[in-house]
């Protein structure tokens, strides 16, 4: 194969995640009403390429959210999806923790966003949640 | 370009990294024939910025090696730069200065010279009273340029920032009757984007119609509004000759890393051209070590993910100064953000056209549509946006709006999408 010019052993290069977000870190009226979303996603380096099954966990606590909490919600929330894919999510999303220990916190493989495909599937994510939780709040659930 | 020598200096506190592979990238893109490197690790000193028995072995270096200027890696205060420039003897710049030159140099467009300026005069405004104050002191009006600051200065200074916005705003109107004059005339946009010193300027030259003057008989005798359309190009913006399509290719300042926050927004605006065109090539130099390579494209993606719709593909350039191994080791490190890339070499030509032939193919098809809209703010606002993403060939108004359009695919579904009503389509042509 010639490594000049269009590498055809690439070509399609599409990638199956689970993209996770999570709205509402942060306290209000002393009450934290986390919505993590976690959505299965096909990726291209460049754009998302399909948006499949989604799914919720959500956490209401008067405790300010540490790791090990973020951690319980979003494991909830992706295994409902029950995918193996890979977890992927904004680098904030877990305290900057090196992505390893993450991993191990999550027990399924797991990384932060690189592509531009990646961080528009997060982008997807962070929509559901954050609608989910505006659902929730309006109808004071 | 200019053909000055620079010496690069960079101070740390003790536990930094000393690396100037950046400053180096920077002061290369501006131009300069770096002649020396100058490091220490050492706290801060409020005068010089560096220790002072440093200051004098700099200027025996400048001195030995005849710099035209010394570049340093850090921001320097306003005396910091006064005190360096007497000592010297040659013009002292820092990293931001060196930064706001590569916009200078490269910003081709109105806007972008605009944008600079501002960015320029934001830069020196809080700086101002104390150049205001070393002028006066100073026995030599006019050394290092300080000669041209007095109590006036500051007020100018504020006058035109006023103006410059001013006439952003203004050009922003005609950027978007621009793009809706572009698309309308059946012009597609292809934007160069990466790190600065990738390539890019070298690759733009090597793509864009050579023969500028065989451009412009089909311009005029086409439509009066396209010589406005090749008028309002700025200098950074040529054909490109790609069978079967009409393409104008557009380089750009590119990405530098770790811009200061007052910089960040005139950065923003000389990427327009990136986030409004129809496909981005993203130029990488393959030269780079790996890890730099990776760092680089993460950077990229992480710039453009938000406002970029269209497909980039990813051009590996400089192929001419590695082997096909090492080459081939490069591919496969950065795979996962570049599945596909072009390997090229812009300097040699090297598989030029196949990267047309790939433009050609990425480029999104554009597919005739007709939609009914409601008659409706609604309604009105998408055929408003149509204007701005498609081909409009035709409107109607009546009980509902019914538009003609030629648009990619993403368009016409998301056209569809705000049509509640049936849609048609036609074949294309
Ligand atoms: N060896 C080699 N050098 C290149 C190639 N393309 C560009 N260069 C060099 O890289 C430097 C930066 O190129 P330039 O086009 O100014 O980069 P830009 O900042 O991205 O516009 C220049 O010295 C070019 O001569 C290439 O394909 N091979």
């Amino acid at each position: 194969m010639s490594i000049w010019g269009t590498n055809p052993a690439a070509e399609g290069g599409v990638c199956r995640l689970t993209a996770v977000d999570i709205s509402g870190r942060h306290e209000r009226d002393g009450r934290y009403l986390m919505v993590c979303a976690a959505v299965g996603v096909e990726t291209k380096a460049d754009a998302v390429d399909a948006v499949g099954a989604m799914e919720f966990d959500v956490l209401d606590t008067e405790r300010e959210p540490r790791f090990e909490v973020v951690v319980d919600t979003v494991s909830r929330a992706v295994s409902r999806l029950d995918s193996d894919a890979t977890v992927v999510a904004e680098k904030g999303e877990f305290y900057n923790k090196p992505d390893w220990i993450v991993e191990g916190a999550l027990g399924t493989g797991f990384k932060y966003v690189e592509t531009i495909g990646e961080r528009k599937a997060v982008g997807v994510a962070h929509h559901a949640a954050y609608a989910v939780r505006n659902l929730l709040l309006r109808h004071d659930i | 370009m200019r053909n000055d020598t620079a010496v690069l200096v960079k101070r740390v506190d003790s536990g930094e990294d000393a690396s100037l592979d950046e400053i180096r990238d920077l002061a290369r893109a501006a131009g300069y024939d770096i002649v020396g490197e100058v490091t220490q690790s050492r706290q801060q000193d409020s005068a010089y910025e560096i220790g002072r028995g440093k200051v004098g072995e700099l200027r025996a270096l400048v001195e030995r090696v005849d710099a035209s200027k010394v570049v340093f890696d850090n921001e320097l205060g306003p005396y910091q730069v006064y005190n360096l420039g007497n000592e010297i003897g040659v013009e002292v710049d820092d990293r931001f200065t060196l930064i706001l030159e590569i916009f200078g140099d490269r910003a081709g467009s109105r806007k972008a010279q605009l944008q600079v300026e501002l960015a320029e005069l934001k830069y020196e405004l809080p700086r101002a009273d104390a150049k205001a104050n070393l002028a006066n002191r100073d026995e030599r009006p006019g050394f290092m340029g300080l000669g041209e600051y007095d109590e006036k200065r500051k007020s100018d200074m504020e006058d035109r920032i006023s103006r410059i916005r001013d006439e952003l705003g203004s050009l922003s109107e005609r950027d978007e009757a621009w793009r809706r004059e572009r698309r309308r005339s059946g012009f597609e946009l292809v934007a160069l984007a990466g790190y600065t010193n990738a390539g890019k300027s070298t690759l733009m030259r090597s793509l864009a119609d050579v023969d500028e003057a065989s451009n412009h008989p089909d311009i005029d005798d086409t439509a009066e509004s396209r010589n406005e359309l090749f008028t309002t190009l700025g200098t950074t913006t040529r054909r490109m000759d790609v069978p079967g399509r009409n393409v104008l290719l557009s380089d750009t300042v590119g990405f530098i890393s770790d811009l200061p926050h007052w910089l960040v927004q005139s950065f923003e605006s000389t990427l327009d051209e990136v986030y409004l065109a129809d496909l981005v090539l993203l130029v990488v130099d393959a030269s780079d070590p790996v890890e730099e390579m990776r760092e680089k494209l993460v950077t990229c993606h992480d710039t453009l993910w938000e406002r970029v719709e269209a497909p980039v593909v990813t051009v590996l350039n400089k192929a001419d100064l590695l082997d096909e191994d090492e080459l081939a080791k490069r591919v496969e490190a950065v795979r996962y953000l570049a599945p596909d890339p072009v390997v090229v070499s812009a300097v040699e030509g090297d598989s030029l056209d196949e990267l047309v032939g790939r433009v050609k193919d990425e480029l999104p098809d554009w597919e005739r549509e007709t939609v009914e809209l409601p008659m409706s703010d609604d309604g009105m606002s998408t055929v408003s946006w149509l204007y701005d993403t498609a081909e409009v060939l035709d409107v109607e108004y009546g009980e509902r709006i019914r538009v003609e359009f030629k648009a990619r695919d993403e368009i016409i579904a998301k056209a569809r999408n705000r049509s509640p009503l049936e849609t048609e389509t036609v074949a294309a042509r």
